[in-house]
């Protein structure tokens, strides 16, 4: 009937050119479309945005680019990996991110540089909604709670920040149509970032609770846990080891058997804060590629075929050196070798297996020798790999696992702990710590303590999970050991033959990233490249 | 009551005449065009009376009339004559010349003209000419058929389609494609109309022709009008063509030799050994592929030769009341690659009746159903290794191609064995118009328009196929989408002619809606494979529902007049109001005017047919930008804590922009149609300039804003240009004639402003406009076209005496010869975004030539298009596994140690090796084609009595028969990357009936 007055209707207003059309006639209307305003103005709005930012927090990891190379960068940049093959080695040997300008510059630290800036608008918005809502009396704990976890993803995100880039700028209100066009001119001073950092911090620490309602969201112990980064960050030892004294003494979090620190779900009380995935399942993310990307290529080699036992499918693109492998093997009863790692690929295939050898007989074909690079075959299809990311409710063959990606746990907070009282001169404090770690990998107690055996620890217990090149940075040894460790020198070489000896490009401003090119256009004019890149 | 008295008496006289003189003559005789070529199907009508008849398959007529009557004899086409009877008369010969081109009636927005008062520009397409190509691709038959329409190929498979840009791309975002008027509906697909019942098409290029369509004019107007019956005249027509299908390309792929050879050398350069070890640079399954001779040609294997066909019935029938034209057409092609199709049954009525002397009703109806199979997976086999085992031992597919140990290497004709892409699409058009004589010269019209489409898509890869397998035990995908259009149209139409003065008033008022709705479900976990994706399954991976609407209120009017035939003016007024621009910013206004002289006319003395000169300036507007962007939108992110999902919302990357307003486009016209030697030599020549102001842009956020993206206005675009139409008709005899064609166009596009943001260059200290980056990628700056590539330029490959001392070149870090050299601009030694220089992609220039002879009954056409100056990236020169050796490509004279290349690069399996490859791959892709060669036999007398036929035409025809170009590729307009379903190269036999 409205549509027969309208065609009578508009039969008229051709002569008087005045319509009888409603007056939201031409209105833009979201048909099937959740509205922005719906999300910071109502407490289920801002639950509703919160768990978007957990899905936000996620993408790195399922980020197909190079590979799905994305959440392996720093690991490949750091002193601990061998980059062999694919996109990821290119981060590892100075092909790319050495430059301002260069395409793995531009792809991966843009895409790090505006993940976290997302994240931090995103945040400002919940914040300031939260806030509001808070204002007009509104204050269930649920919204208390929402608002905590939006402070700890801003924390999070500008630590991050800070720490890859250290030119960042800090912003608190959400980006509107008026403002986005905007060009900082400075960056904000470490004082103020890590002020924000610290408030953001507190306010989560003293609303969430140790035991969260749902497993994988921040809770108490992770933001605490990111409270000790921060202060040992910024050489606050006392501040650092009464925060890591407070979360081992009174939180229910404890190192577990460690058999299982990477088993099912990661659901345990060593287990910090974890990234989500649930297999085929809308929410649950698509997959992770870093078993793959870390595990031998076994598979290639007559004898062998993908199996669970073996490390699931594998393609050898980045993985352990010389300098971490040397170091798990510097103690016989290191039970991290089989758990977190997997040194030894069995012969498992009757159908093709070569004279001479029997199922179960370990992997032994090729030498770590220059001889015909000879060692390309030696790291591509049987140097040890990580098994810290593997899915072992997939086919052997698939490489798209949706294993839950361990970010924080309590092994590290045990070492920053040790750490920090070492540079108080609690030597004994500090021993405990290390020798909790020690203890459960089985290797012997030892009452020798330094900031290098420390890094050692670190190494062999927490290799791969991300944190390494952060750590060196914060500590001034990132550069050295780079120099000292990175690779091996045999792919360095390697590398030269066809472009450069990473160890040739790379000089001490490089322990911050450069900031994206395409990012210091939009920048204002003053806005300062890191100097390495200049 | 004047009047009513004076028909009347008029009637009266009439009635009395009748009985007075009954006693009748009998004329007869033969119709004859001016080559004494008898004319079937000449109407004869009694001037002022209702006998009538038609000439005969030979032209003859026989007819009874009243002494001293007057007898009209018209064909379309032709010129209509008329003679006076006032005895018998047998064996009288009536001689039709053919038509001036000048009295044809063109069709205009809401309304036609003759061509020779046609005050725009606007080209006329030659639509047998262009129907000599076998496709139902509309796009295609207009390449080279109009000056300034450059059609661009975006699909070759079955039921693909192209792009069209007129005068060149005035908008970034706003999208370029041209507005297609259909018998004066709106159409979103060109392809929706069957080239068989094509009468007209006209394209309107300059805003005075096409500010009438206003709102998405800017990008010009396809104007395409289907075939209406003849008054009094009844035909029944049969056409079909049967194509072949080939493969066509012009590069060579390396066979299980060459590609051993071609990647030990990527080998050789990677390890620096000159005989690397076998098991460095191939695994052992390739090893024993080698060992036992177990090699593929990939394309000879998966492509074959297909077939194509169309059939078309259709009737035209001319009832003094009622008249209608109807057709039904079947079109079927099947694609060179396995599993891709596409079927068409169409059927079309036009009907018009005359329900009273002052109320006439039309009625379009347009019924489609089509079907499309598609390869799943892009089908891409230039990159696969030949040495490979695509069938076992028993002549059976295997999963992988290189053997079961490695299950990256998934065979593609297997996963096309267990996979189905199948469309189904579903169009029904209903289109009712009233047209009402108000009075005499005023008209007032009511057109109401439904059209919905309907899409089911289901995309299925079994339990065996490579992403439906690992236990996965299938993957579904159902899509179901409708769109809708609705429009509703008042047209009043009022002429005044007085003395020289001749106007023609036009007011319309217009409601146009769109609404689209899309539903997506992807699922897994299948029963079985037995059903396909019509199976149920356990597993929902993702569902997704999109509705959108669009709407769009227009009020308009337009004045023509035309003093003496002389002087022509015409000007436009437009206002739209269109829903995806922001609240405040709703309505655009669009006003044209144009003026012309007819200088032939009004210089009386010159030996013309015809010189008409024409000016002309006006605005149109864009709105081709999706919904919402005015507003916020989120999009649904939920998350799995531990097994339990919750749903989560983010907002989306692109930041709203609360005052997105109209693109608006001028333009100037300035043109010459010309015509000497009796019409034999005519022409036009168009100038134009176009400036699109309040540019549409996507315009990239500083990603710390936690954005990517907005959509903006602002910035100009200007684009030139220079059109030439050339139409000769060489040598006309009674036996034979010859004519030429040939259309020239040029355009060039530049950036005038941007943002206005400065920068300051930090070496120099000038201050300078800043680029902007687009969300494709490109980057804009003043001064350059938009379609430029901007990368590094390329310099050849560096040779050893590079590296020399004293060499003039210094080498970046780095760089080895037999690498790609680039332009290092700063001279930094370091080879980054600021040695990017820009390089415009869009052609100089493109144009066609074409020519027809006819020889008694045969008939010999050709046309040949050029296109001179594009830039294209070639992604299989781009693609750093190529040059790795990991992928088979096309064989070219690459670098060696020992015959160094200066073009093209050295192979070396190490990635850090290929660098600018882009720049490199930036490649010129001018072409010539000779696109189509016809012969054509029209079926002479005596077999047309024999078959009872009116008329009748066979041909043969053959398209894309030749190309010349440097540019590796199956077809040029495409580069030869991974879902590039190959152009052919096609062979055709075809036959038009009509009885």
């Amino acid at each position: 009937m409205k549509k027969i007055s309208i065609i009578l209707c508009s039969a008229f207003s051709i002569m008087f050119l005045d319509g009888c059309y409603p007056d939201d006639f031409l209105k833009d209307e979201l048909l099937s479309d959740t509205s922005v305003e719906f999300l910071y103005n109502s407490e289920e709005g801002i639950s509703n945005a919160v768990v978007g930012l957990y899905s936000i927090n996620r993408e790195p990891y399922e980020r197909d680019w190079f590979n799905g190379a994305i959440p392996l960068i720093l690991t490949a940049k750091s002193d601990l990996a061998a980059g062999i093959d694919g996109e990821i080695s290119l981060f590892s040997n100075c092909f790319w991110g050495c430059s301002a300008g260069d395409y793995g510059s531009e792809a991966a630290f843009g895409y790090f540089w505006a993940h976290h800036y997302r994240i931090i608008d995103i945040s400002n918005s919940i914040i300031k909604g939260a806030n509001n809502l808070i204002d007009q009396g509104l204050s269930s704990d649920k919204l208390i709670q929402n608002l905590a976890e939006a402070y700890v993803f801003r924390a999070h995100s500008y630590f991050t920040l800070f720490r890859l880039f250290r030119n960042v700028y800090i912003k608190t209100s959400p980006t509107t149509p008026e403002t986005a066009f905007d060009r900082p001119d400075s960056p904000s001073s470490q004082e103020q970032i890590f002020e924000l950092i610290r408030s953001d911090l507190n306010f989560a620490s003293e609303n969430l609770e140790f035991n969260t309602q749902a497993y994988g969201r921040w809770n108490k112990g992770a933001v605490d846990h990111i409270r000790a980064k921060v202060e040992i960050w910024e050489g606050n030892y006392a501040s650092a080891a009464s925060i890591v004294d407070d979360l081992i003494n009174n939180s229910p979090h404890q190192l577990v058997s460690i058999d299982q620190v990477f088993s099912g779900e990661l659901n345990h009380n060593e287990s910090l804060f974890s990234i989500q995935f649930e297999r085929q399942t809308i929410g649950g993310g698509s997959w992770q590629q870093m078993n793959w990307q870390t595990v031998s290529h076994y598979s290639a080699v007559p004898g062998l075929k993908q199996s669970i036992e073996n490390g699931g499918d594998g393609f050898g693109f980045l993985s352990l050196n010389p300098y971490v492998i040397d170091l798990l093997n510097e103690y016989s009863t290191d039970k991290r070798r089989d758990h977190y790692y997997i040194f030894e690929y069995k012969y498992n295939d009757e159908k093709t297996l070569p004279a001479g050898k029997s199922i179960g007989d370990p992997l032994n074909l090729y030498k770590r020798v220059a001889a015909n690079d000879e060692f390309f075959l030696y790291y591509k299809r049987q140097n040890p790999g990580v098994i810290k990311f593997l899915d072992t409710n997939v086919e052997p063959t698939d490489r798209m696992h949706s294993k839950n990606v361990m970010v924080y746990r309590l092994a590290e907070t045990l070492l920053i702990g040790s750490e920090a009282h070492l540079e108080l001169g609690n030597t004994t404090k500090a021993l405990q710590y290390l020798n909790s770690v020690r203890t459960r990998a089985g290797i012997p107690l030892t009452s020798d303590i330094s900031i290098e055996i420390i890094f050692e620890e670190r190494a062999r217990e927490l290799a791969f999970e991300g944190q390494r090149w952060y750590s060196l940075k914060r500590k001034g040894l990132l550069y050295q050991y780079l120099m000292d460790h990175m690779n091996d020198d045999l792919l360095n070489s390697y590398y030269e033959r066809n472009h450069v000896n990473p160890k040739n490009v790379l000089t001490p401003g490089m322990i911050h990233l450069p900031i994206p090119q395409s990012q210091l256009d939009l920048l204002g004019e003053n806005y300062p490249q890191n100097e390495a890149y200049n | 009551m004047f009047n009513f008295f004076k028909y009347s008496v008029f009637g009266f006289f009439l009635f009395c005449s009748a009985f007075l003189f009954a006693q009748k003559i009998s004329i007869s005789g033969v119709v004859l065009d001016d080559q004494n070529n008898p004319l079937p199907g000449v109407a004869i009508v009694v001037v002022g009376g209702k006998e009538g008849t038609l000439t005969d398959f030979d032209g003859k007529f026989s007819i009874e009339i009243l002494p001293e009557t007057i007898l009209l004899f018209s064909y379309v086409g032709y010129d209509s004559q008329t003679i006076q009877f006032n005895t018998s008369v047998i064996d009288v010969e009536v001689i039709l010349s053919l038509g001036n081109r000048l009295d044809e009636i063109v069709v205009v927005g809401y309304g036609s003209q003759r061509r020779g008062n046609i005050v725009g520009s606007i080209s006329t397409v030659d639509v047998d000419d262009a129907k000599q190509i076998p496709t139902i691709n509309v796009s295609e038959l207009l390449r080279g058929r109009a000056a300034g329409v450059q059609v661009n190929l975006a699909d070759a498979r079955p039921g693909g389609s192209s792009d069209i840009v007129i005068r060149g791309n005035v908008s970034v975002a706003g999208g370029n494609s041209p507005l297609i008027i259909v018998d004066g509906l709106p159409f979103d697909n060109l392809n929706d109309v069957a080239p068989d019942d094509i009468q007209r098409i006209e394209i309107l290029k300059d805003a005075a022709s096409t500010a009438i369509y206003g709102a998405r004019a800017s990008n010009g107007v396809i104007l395409i009008t289907t075939k209406r019956p003849t008054e009094g005249f009844t035909s029944f027509t049969y056409s079909n063509f049967l194509t072949s299908q080939t493969l066509t390309r012009n590069f060579d792929l390396y066979n299980a030799q060459g590609y051993f050879n071609y990647k030990m050398d990527a080998w050789r350069a990677r390890t620096g050994l000159s005989n690397p070890p076998s098991s460095v640079v191939w695994d052992d399954y390739e090893i024993d592929l080698i060992e036992n001779g177990n090699y593929v040609d990939w394309q000879d294997l998966a492509l074959n030769d297909a077939l194509l066909q169309s059939h078309t019935i259709s009737a035209s029938v001319g009832g003094s009341k009622t008249k209608f034209y109807t057709s039904f057409n079947y079109f079927s092609q099947d694609g060179i690659i396995p599993n891709s199709s596409y079927d068409r049954l169409s059927f079309k009525l036009n009907l018009s009746h005359q329900l009273t002397e002052k109320l006439e009703l039309e009625s379009i109806i347009n019924v489609q159903d089509s079907k499309q199979s598609k390869e799943t997976g892009g089908l891409f086999l230039v990159n696969l290794s030949p040495i490979a085992r695509p069938y076992n031992d028993q002549g059976d597919l295997v999963k992988y191609y290189f053997g079961e140990e490695n299950a990256s290497a998934i065979n593609p004709l297997w996963d096309q064995e267990y996979s189905d892409d199948l469309s189904d699409i579903s169009l029904i058009d209903l289109n009712l118009r009233f047209n009402y004589e108000v009075a005499p010269n005023l008209t007032y019209s009511l057109k109401g328009f439904q059209r919905q489409r309907t899409l089911n898509q289901g995309i299925y890869r079994s339990s065996q196929h490579s992403a439906g397998d690992e236990g996965l035990n299938g993957l579904g995908v159902l899509i179901n989408s409708s769109y809708r259009q609705s429009l509703l149209e008042h047209i009043l139409n009022y002429k005044i002619v007085h003395n020289k003065h001749d106007f023609n008033l036009t007011a319309v008022h217009a409601l146009d809606e769109q609404y689209s709705i899309y539903n997506q479900i992807d699922k897994s976990d299948f029963v079985n494979d037995a059903l396909n994706f019509n199976g149920l399954a356990s597993k929902i991976l993702s569902n997704y529902r999109s509705v959108t609407r669009r709407r769009v209120l227009s009020y308009l009017g337009r004045i023509r007049y035309a003093f003496d035939d002389k002087i022509l003016f015409e000007g436009t007024m437009r206002a739209d109001g269109a829903s995806v621009f922001a609240e405040n910013q709703k309505w655009g206004y669009f006003p044209a005017g144009s003026l012309a002289f007819k200088l032939d006319k009004l210089l009386q003395n010159l030996e013309l047919d015809q010189l008409k000169f024409r000016l002309s300036y006006g605005s149109t507007g864009n709105q081709g930008i999706n919904p919402l962007e005015s507003l916020g939108v989120a999009i649904y992110n939920p998350y799995s804590f531990g097994t339990s999902v919750v749903s989560g919302s983010s907002p989306s990357t692109r930041l709203r922009n609360p005052n997105l307003k109209w693109e608006t486009t001028n333009t100037l016209n300035i043109g010459f149609d010309f015509g000497f030697f009796n019409n034999r030599l005519n022409g036009v020549i168009d100038l134009y300039k176009a400036n699109t102001l309040d540019l549409l842009l996507d315009r990239s956020l500083l990603s710390s804003t936690g954005y990517s993206v907005t959509r903006f206005n602002v910035g100009e675009l200007e684009n030139k240009g220079a059109e030439l139409t050339l139409n000769s008709l060489l040598i006309q005899g009674n036996n034979f004639s010859w004519d030429v064609g040939l259309m020239w166009s040029t355009n060039k596009n530049t950036i005038k402003s941007l943002t206005g943001e400065t920068l300051i260059d930090p070496l120099t200290g000038e201050e300078y406009f800043a680029d902007i980056t687009d969300t494709s990628g490109r980057r804009l700056s003043i001064g350059q076209s938009i379609n430029s590539l901007w990368l590094p330029e390329f310099a050849g490959i560096y040779q050893p005496e590079d590296f020399q001392p004293g060499s003039p070149i210094n080498p970046e870090i780095g760089a080895k010869p037999g690498q790609i050299r680039v332009i290092d601009q700063n001279e930094d030694g370091i080879i980054d975004i600021q040695d990017n220089i820009f390089t415009n992609a869009d052609p100089d220039w493109f144009g066609s030539f074409n020519s027809k002879i006819v020889y008694k009954n045969f008939d010999l056409y050709f046309d040949v298009y050029a296109i001179q100056g594009v830039k294209r990236i070639n992604s299989v020169l781009a693609d750093g596994e190529f040059w790795k050796g990991e992928k088979n490509g096309p064989i070219v004279p690459y670098y060696r140690d020992e015959s160094p290349s200066t073009i093209w690069p050295k192979p070396n399996a190490n990635a850090a090796w290929l660098r600018h490859l882009n720049s490199f791959a930036a490649q010129d892709a001018s072409y010539l084609r000779l696109r189509t060669l016809t012969l054509g036999y029209s079926f002479g007398s005596t077999l047309k009595e024999y078959l009872k036929l009116k008329s009748g035409r066979l041909y043969f025809s053959g398209t894309n028969l030749l190309t010349l170009t440097n540019f590796l590729s199956y077809s040029p307009e495409q580069n030869l990357g991974a879902g590039i379903f190959p152009e052919t190269m096609n062979f055709t036999i075809g036959l038009n009936v009509n009885f």
